[in-house]
C-alpha cells in the first residue's frame, strides 16, 4: 500500500494531540514536545506498518518513550508550570511540585484520568495494560499527592511489593 | 480556600492546555518535509546516540582496544533527580514500586559487540519497606530484584532483556544477568550453538555482580554458566513495556 500523506495527516492530528497530552503528563511540557516529535517521526517513517496496527497510539507512546529515554533521564525531574496567581484560590500552589514527585506512571495516570480528558480504559489502552493497573497507579498517585499536600489522614506505611519484603542478602 | 484534589487537578490540567496547546504545529512535519524518511531516521538515531552518550556521564572504560579481552569498569556518580523519578516494575501483572535509595553507580561491560554502559542502584519497596536493587544497561536490558526473586547468590540469574528501540528492527536485544559472588566471568551458550564469555562488573560493594551482552539475532535462549551451575534461560516471544532504572523500555519477558 503506497504511503498516503493525507491519511497520515489525518491520523497525526488525532495522535499528536493524545501523545502530546500523555507525554506532558508523564514527563512535563518541556519534554513532551520532543517525545511526541520522535514518535510521530517514526510514524511517518513507518506509516504503512503503523497504519495497520490495532493500537497505533499506544505503540507510538512506547516509541516516544524509548527514543527519548536517555534525554529524559539526563534532565532534572519534570518541570510543570507554576499555578498562576489567578488560580491560587482554587489550586494549591504546591500541586505542580507534588506532581513532579510522583512516579512517571502515577503522574501520567493521575493527570490524564483526573483531568477528565481520558477514561481509565483509554489510559490502559495507551499503556497497553489493564484497567486495574491504571486504577492502582491512580490510587497510589492520589494518595501520595494528598500526603504531600497535607490532605490525607489515612496514609499508612505499607509494602506493596511482596518481592521486596526480604532483604536480598 | 482550595478545591478538593480532583478539582484542583482538573483545573490545573486545563491550565496546562492553555499554556502548552496540544494542537501546536508538530515539529515532525518539519522533519518530514526536510528529509526523506530514511535520511531523517538516521539523523534522529545519530542525535539520540549523541545525547545518550552525553547523558550517561563519564563512565570509565578500561577496555578499549585490547584485542577483545573482556573487561569492566565502574565508577560512582552523583545521584541525580532523574533517578528519583521511578522504578516501576510489573510483577505478576501488578505494578510494584522499587524506589531508588542509593547510587546509581555506572559500569561498563566490554563485549565482543562493543561497550555496554549501565547503572546499578539500591532500591526500596513502596513506602520505604523492604529493599532490593535495580540495574540496567544502555540499549534496554535490566530490571529490579528483591529478596524473593530468586537465588542469585547460588547461580546466575537473567535479570531482564530488552531493546531501546523496537523489537524486530535493526536495534539489537540486550540481556543482563546477575552473577553470584566470586564469579568473574559468565559463559553464555546460545541456542544456536555459539557462545560468549562475558566479564562481570561489581558496581556496588555488597550487591551481586552484573554482566550484559547483545543477544545474537535469531536466538531465543540458551544457557548461562557460572559458579559451576548451568542455568537455562529463554526470552519471551512478545515484547512488553518494562520499567528499569534507566526508565521504560521494550523488553521480553525472560525466564530462567
Amino acid at each position: 500500500m503506497p504511503r498516503s500523506r493525507d491519511e497520515f495527516d489525518e491520523f497525526a492530528q488525532l495522535a499528536t494531540n493524545r501523545l502530546r497530552r500523555a507525554f506532558r503528563a508523564a514527563y512535563g511540557p518541556d519534554r513532551a514536545s520532543e517525545a511526541t516529535a520522535e514518535a510521530m517521526a517514526y510514524a511517518w517513517e513507518h506509516w504503512e506498518r503503523v497504519a495497520s496496527m490495532d493500537n497505533p497510539v499506544g505503540y507510538l507512546y512506547r516509541v516516544g518513550q524509548s527514543r527519548s529515554r536517555w534525554r529524559t533521564e539526563a534532565l532534572a525531574e519534570p518541570q510543570f508550570p507554576d499555578v498562576p496567581v489567578e488560580l491560587t484560590s482554587r489550586v494549591d500552589p504546591r500541586l505542580p511540585s507534588a506532581l513532579a514527585q510522583l512516579s512517571v506512571q502515577q503522574r501520567l495516570c493521575v493527570l490524564l484520568v483526573h483531568s477528565g480528558q481520558w477514561t481509565i480504559q483509554e489510559v490502559a489502552d495507551l499503556l497497553e495494560t489493564s484497567r486495574s493497573t491504571v486504577q492502582t497507579h491512580v490510587d497510589r498517585g492520589m494518595r501520595r499527592l494528598r500526603t504531600t499536600l497535607g490532605d490525607d489522614d489515612d496514609e499508612r506505611p505499607r509494602l506493596a511489593d511482596p518481592d521486596l519484603r526480604q532483604l536480598p542478602r | 480556600m482550595t478545591n478538593d484534589l480532583d478539582s484542583q487537578i482538573r483545573i490545573y490540567a486545563n491550565y496546562l492546555d492553555e499554556v502548552d496547546p496540544v494542537d501546536a504545529p508538530p515539529s515532525y512535519i518539519h522533519l518530514a518535509d526536510a528529509a526523506e524518511p530514511s535520511r531523517r531516521g538516521r539523523w534522529l538515531a545519530a542525535a539520540a546516540a549523541i545525547v545518550a552518550i552525553g547523558g550517561i556521564g563519564v563512565a570509565l572504560s578500561l577496555a578499549g582496544g585490547d584485542g577483545g579481552t573482556p573487561s569492566v569498569a565502574s565508577t560512582p556518580t552523583t545521584p541525580t533527580t532523574a533517578q528519583r523519578q521511578l522504578t516501576d516494575e510489573v510483577i505478576d501483572g501488578e505494578p510494584a514500586l522499587a524506589r531508588p535509595v542509593g547510587g546509581p553507580v555506572e559500569f561498563t561491560i566490554s563485549t565482543p559487540d562493543g561497550d555496554l554502559h549501565g547503572t546499578m542502584q539500591r532500591s526500596t519497596g513502596d513506602f520505604g519497606d523492604g529493599s532490593g536493587f535495580c540495574a540496567g544497561v544502555s540499549g534496554g536490558g535490566g530490571g529490579c530484584y528483591g529478596g524473593s526473586n530468586g537465588t542469585y547468590r547460588e547461580r546466575p540469574h537473567l535479570m531482564g532483556s530488552g531493546s531501546e528501540g523496537l523489537i524486530g528492527t535493526e536495534i539489537p536485544l540486550i540481556a543482563l544477568w546477575l552473577v553470584p559472588d566470586g564469579v568473574d566471568e559468565l559463559l553464555i551458550t546460545w541456542d544456536d550453538g555459539s557462545s560468549t564469555l562475558l566479564p562481570v562488573a561489581w558496581p556496588i560493594d555488597g550487591l551481586p555482580g552484573v554482566t550484559a551482552t547483545v543477544v545474537p539475532r535469531g536466538v531465543l535462549g540458551g544457557t548461562a554458566t557460572g559458579a559451576g551451575v548451568d542455568v537455562p534461560f529463554e526470552f519471551g516471544q512478545q515484547p512488553v513495556v518494562m520499567e528499569g532504572p534507566n526508565g521504560p523500555y521494550m523488553g521480553f519477558e525472560a525466564s530462567d
